[in-house]
């Protein structure tokens, strides 16, 4: 009985041993590929969203309560979440890069997070210094081809540019929106509120920055 | 010949075994989604298969179903991290469902039901057939599915040309259910009512 345990046992680990080694070496070679890959797709992106002007390195969210308590107060006043609820911007905006011009940071390209239809959205998104928005493109996303996927499209984003001031915040309800624009986004609600929920949390957070760093 | 045949008409693994349809019905909802995942199905069921069919006397019997999935998930493992480096825009396309390959009913069934029984050549030639037939199923769904849902047609962007043929007329109207889940079960119960009605209606004639 001992010995075709043992046997057993041995075989399953023989054949896990071979997989793993196997696997290792694929991922030896593939690991740079999809690294660098990666790397390009983001650099390009930036270079698209930022007219020719100077890309700054990458930041993320200062950790401060203050900074924090300020952006979930601009976010309640604008609807954007409940007034009991909470987010943690550390999370939502992965990446924070100034875009200067001359020396002077004159727009801030944010990474977001957002949830759609499909899960997670990656968005790089484009704020002047005011929180206006200027554009924005959808980068990794799963949403519907025919629905949500339209957001890939930068006519998508007609709808929000220069909106985003105290005065004229970024639409997060198809309220806020023309009957044209309601009309082009009916049927992927759910991708419209992940998208707009992070650029309005993007808003908010470039007008907290404001022309400081 | 027959082992190669049976996967596309008699034994189909989407319209007649029916295995594997959760990531059928979740990914084809573009063409392109559908070559990938099939070409990844292929690739894991050949891979399968041929070190299934090798290692069928090295593996003991109380434990073959964890060296089967063992197996598998390499196989698995490699198409992704492959698809990752070579095709991002299908990986990130097809994002779970490829991972979803290793508990696919198509691949364990065939390791268990053929390979575990046949030669390497039969199995290869077995896992051929299958792989072709649940891409060929997978490709009608989803052609079905984008054509009606979104009016386009998506493939491999090559060149110049972007990889998305717009259908005139449809393009400004589709009928979105299509795209959306209830779409997908929809046109999966017409297709396959449709391929039993034919291998019925061909049962008869030979019977006559």
């Amino acid at each position: 009985m001992n010995s075709k345990l043992l046997n057993m046992t041995l075989r399953l680990t023989i054949i896990c041993a071979v997989a793993a080694l196997i696997l290792g070496v694929v991922n030896i070679v593939t690991e740079p590929i999809i690294i660098e890959r990666k790397r390009i797709e983001q650099e390009k992106a930036l270079k698209a969203l930022s007219d020719g002007d100077n890309v700054g390195e990458a930041r993320v969210p200062a950790n401060s309560d203050d900074l924090h308590n300020q952006l979930l107060a601009a976010l309640i006043e604008h609807s954007v979440i409940g007034a009991d609820d909470d987010i943690d911007e550390q999370e939502l905006i992965t990446s924070i890069y100034p875009v200067d011009k001359d020396g002077e940071v004159i727009k801030y390209i944010l990474q977001l997070e957002g949830s759609g239809y499909g899960g997670k959205m990656i968005i790089l998104a484009v704020f002047n210094m005011d929180g206006s928005f200027v554009k924005a493109k959808l980068m990794e996303n799963n949403e519907t081809p025919g629905l949500g996927k339209k957001a890939e499209k930068s006519q998508y984003y007609n709808m929000y540019i220069g909106r985003g001031s105290d005065s004229d915040p970024v639409p997060v309800s198809k309220r806020s929106l023309s009957d044209s624009d309601a009309e082009a986004i009916s049927g992927s609600t759910i991708t419209f509120d992940g998208i707009s929920k992070a650029l309005a949390l993007g808003s908010d957070y470039v007008k907290l920055l404001g022309g400081n760093n | 010949m027959f082992n190669f045949l049976k996967g596309l008409f008699r034994e189909n693994p989407i319209f007649v075994l029916a295995l594997g349809l959760c990531p059928t019905l979740a990914v084809s909802t573009q063409v392109v989604n559908a070559i990938g995942m099939g070409a990844g199905v292929i690739f894991v069921l050949i891979g399968s298969n041929i070190m299934v069919s090798l290692l069928k006397n090295f593996i003991p019997d109380e434990v073959h179903i964890p060296a089967y999935i063992v197996i598998i998930a390499s196989f698995v493992t490699i198409v992704d991290l492959l698809m990752q480096a070579f095709v991002p825009a299908l990986s990130s396309s097809l994002g779970v469902f490829v991972k979803l390959i290793v508990v696919n009913c198509i691949i364990l069934g065939r390791a268990e039901a053929f390979a575990s029984k046949n030669n390497v050549k039969d199995s290869i030639i077995d896992a051929l057939g299958m792989g072709i037939g649940f891409t060929v199923g997978l490709l009608i769904i989803s052609l079905v599915r984008e054509v009606m849902g979104a009016g386009t047609i998506t493939l491999f962007p090559m060149g110049s040309f972007d990889g998305v043929i717009e259908i005139p007329g449809l393009i400004d109207a589709p009928a979105r259910i299509f795209s959306l889940s209830p779409g997908a079960l929809l046109v999966m119960g017409f297709l396959m009512a449709g391929f039993n009605w034919l291998l019925s209606k061909k049962k008869k004639n030979k019977e006559n």
